[in-house]
């Protein structure tokens, strides 16, 4: 139960949109669209050995 | 005259010669040795030697024996029926439980798998995501279909040891009835045989019959109309299966109404006038028949009453060993029927899918039908037995 | 007790979607993936007592473990399916959807091949 992950991610969400909210507003979008790139990188990554994690379960369990 | 008395000589010495050389002696008669003590049970045994009750017996023990109870020794029985009357039948229950306790684990064990299988399938239906989506029927067909399976082959089983005990039921029948229909026509009872014994005979090929060809099939088709209409969610054919079922159930239970009724008449009828016919025959031997006509009618009410114990014999034999084979798969079909209520109250609350509990109640319900037409046809062959023996002792008293 | 755990953590990555739903819809669906897989995860280790007890069941018993493979097999992947499709509904790609439903079914059905064989030989073997 990692909670501390899904603050961890919410977190990297909400700075990603300030970020891109400012950005915008300071007129560099195209650095705008890059940090929201990396922040979703950056969360896909964590994500993705979780959802590995889950796949090797299921396998193990149901033995497929 | 020289010649003559040389002859002469010559004769008596062949004669006396031959008398020496031949060995034969001269007995006189032994009036003892000949005069037999007639003991009524050298009458039962010479009654029964004519009946041929010794092939009887064993043609009774070889069918019992085949269906694989051993242990039980009809000459046994036979011979304690004979003389005390009495049959040991703690005996044959104990020897009886033993062989129970064998078959009903043997069965237990095959009819507990669908037991896991079913509570399985509930454990893990409880466990899906959606109930009604798509992937989830898919799973359950294939549930489905392994407890169908498991199911259908069981129920394969029972109905060949069905099949297996109607024939050998119908084989000691027609291994029976001969045998009561030679005591019949001794005892004189003429006019009931001619008619008893084409129908004892009927009636017992006429349920082999009726069974393989009427009985077996519907059952099976129920079975098949049960899977059919669980497995898929617009075909219904609850109603149909049921029919099936039903019209098996109605069929057998006319049939021995049939053949009870009719047989029942048709003794009670010709036993008057056969008994009629015989008692005539004795009062005008022994009353117009001037020396032997008395001891003529007396000897043959003494040799009716041995052939009374002789069928008393053989007729209680024939009824143990129907009872004996029969009892058997009695228990195994009992026993699948008793878990397969169990087993759909059981899955009831556990199970959300319908479908598979609706189906597990309407097989207890053609085991529940098949043992109840197992022993009606039990019944009557034991009670078309009996009314023939009563049939026996009520025409000379 | 651990099922506090779980529906305060659901409770909690459902407030933080739609928190972020609006603003930015992408980092929305991965919390949505993420918290469903955990979820999933905490559920898993609590049937493997279970799925061990079935399994020591049939091999005492003696009847034959295939069946209780297959079940459990597609009992598995009919979780898994289940769960991809829900997370591309929820993103609003229904037809992603609908084509991996329809890989699952078919896959299921491979897998339950030898079930339904073996149905069709009794059922036969009673005519």
């Amino acid at each position: 139960m990692d909670i501390d992950l899904l603050f961890k991610i919410a977190g990297i969400g909400i700075l990603v949109a300030v970020l891109n909210q400012v950005l915008t507003k300071a007129g560099r979008e195209d650095q705008a669209m890059m940090t929201t790139l990396t922040g979703l990188i950056i969360v896909l990554m964590l994500v993705i050995s979780q959802i590995s994690n889950l796949f090797e379960t299921v396998r193990t369990v149901f033995g497929l | 005259m020289k010649k003559n008395n040389t002859l002469h000589k010559l004769i008596l010495i062949a004669v006396l010669v031959i008398n020496l050389i031949s060995n034969t002696t001269i007995y006189a008669e032994d009036l003892e040795n000949e005069s037999k003590e007639f003991t009524s049970q050298d009458i039962t045994n010479e009654v029964s030697e004519n009946f041929d009750i010794d092939s009887y017996i064993e043609n009774i023990n070889k069918y019992v024996s085949d269906t694989g109870i051993e242990g039980i020794d009809f000459e046994d029985i036979a011979s304690s029926l004979v003389n005390s009357n009495k049959v040991d039948y703690k005996n044959i229950f104990i020897k009886l439980l033993s062989f129970f306790f064998k078959e009903i684990i043997g069965t237990l064990k095959g009819a507990t798998s669908i037991f896991f299988v079913c509570i399985i399938m509930a454990i893990l239906s409880n466990m899906e995501l959606e109930k009604k989506s798509d992937i989830t029927k898919i799973a359950y067909l294939a549930c489905f279909a392994a407890i169908a399976t498991i199911s259908v082959a069981s129920f394969i089983d029972v109905i060949a040891s069905f099949r297996n005990v109607v024939s050998t039921l119908t084989t000691l029948m027609q291994v029976i009835s001969p045998f009561l229909m030679s005591v019949l026509i001794a005892t004189g009872s003429i006019t009931s045989t001619g008619i008893i014994q084409p129908m004892l005979l009927f009636l017992a090929s006429a349920i082999g019959f009726i069974v393989n060809y009427v009985v077996i099939p519907f059952f099976t088709i129920s079975v098949a109309l049960n899977v059919i209409s669980s497995i898929s969610e617009n075909l219904k054919l609850d109603k149909m299966s049921r029919l099936f079922n039903s019209s098996a159930i109605w069929i057998v239970s006319i049939l021995l109404t049939i053949f009870l009724g009719v047989l029942s008449l048709e003794t009670s009828l010709t036993s008057s006038v056969d008994s009629l016919a015989v008692k005539t025959t004795q009062t005008a031997m022994s009353n117009f028949v001037p020396v032997v006509g008395k001891f003529f009618s007396d000897s043959f009410e003494t040799v009716v009453g041995a052939t009374k114990v002789v069928s008393r014999v053989g007729g209680t034999i024939g009824i143990i060993s129907v009872i004996i084979v029969s009892i058997v798969p009695v228990i195994k079909i009992l026993s699948v029927m008793v878990i397969y209520m169990v087993l759909s109250a059981f899955i009831e609350p556990l199970c959300s899918e319908e479908s598979v509990v609706k189906y597990i109640s309407s097989f207890a319900n053609v085991y529940k039908n098949l043992l109840g037409i197992l022993i009606g046809i039990i019944m009557l062959f034991v009670i078309s037995t009996g009314i023939i023996l009563n049939l026996v002792s009520s025409v000379v008293k | 007790m651990e099922i506090f755990k779980v529906v305060g953590f659901a409770i909690i990555s459902v407030i933080l979607i739609v928190l972020l739903k609006e603003e930015r819809k992408d980092i929305a669906l991965v919390l949505m993936v993420v918290s469903g897989v955990i979820i999933m995860l905490f559920a898993l280790s609590k049937i493997t007592p279970i799925i061990d007890m079935l399994n020591t069941l049939i091999n005492n018993s003696g009847i034959s473990k295939d069946f209780l493979v297959i079940i459990l097999k597609i009992t598995g992947i009919a979780y898994i399916v289940e769960f991809g499709k829900n997370i591309c509904i929820d993103a609003g790609q229904t037809a992603i959807a609908t084509k991996l439903e329809l890989a699952g079914k078919i896959i299921i059905v491979s897998l339950s091949l030898p079930l339904i064989a073996s149905l069709v030989n009794v059922l036969t073997g009673l005519v």
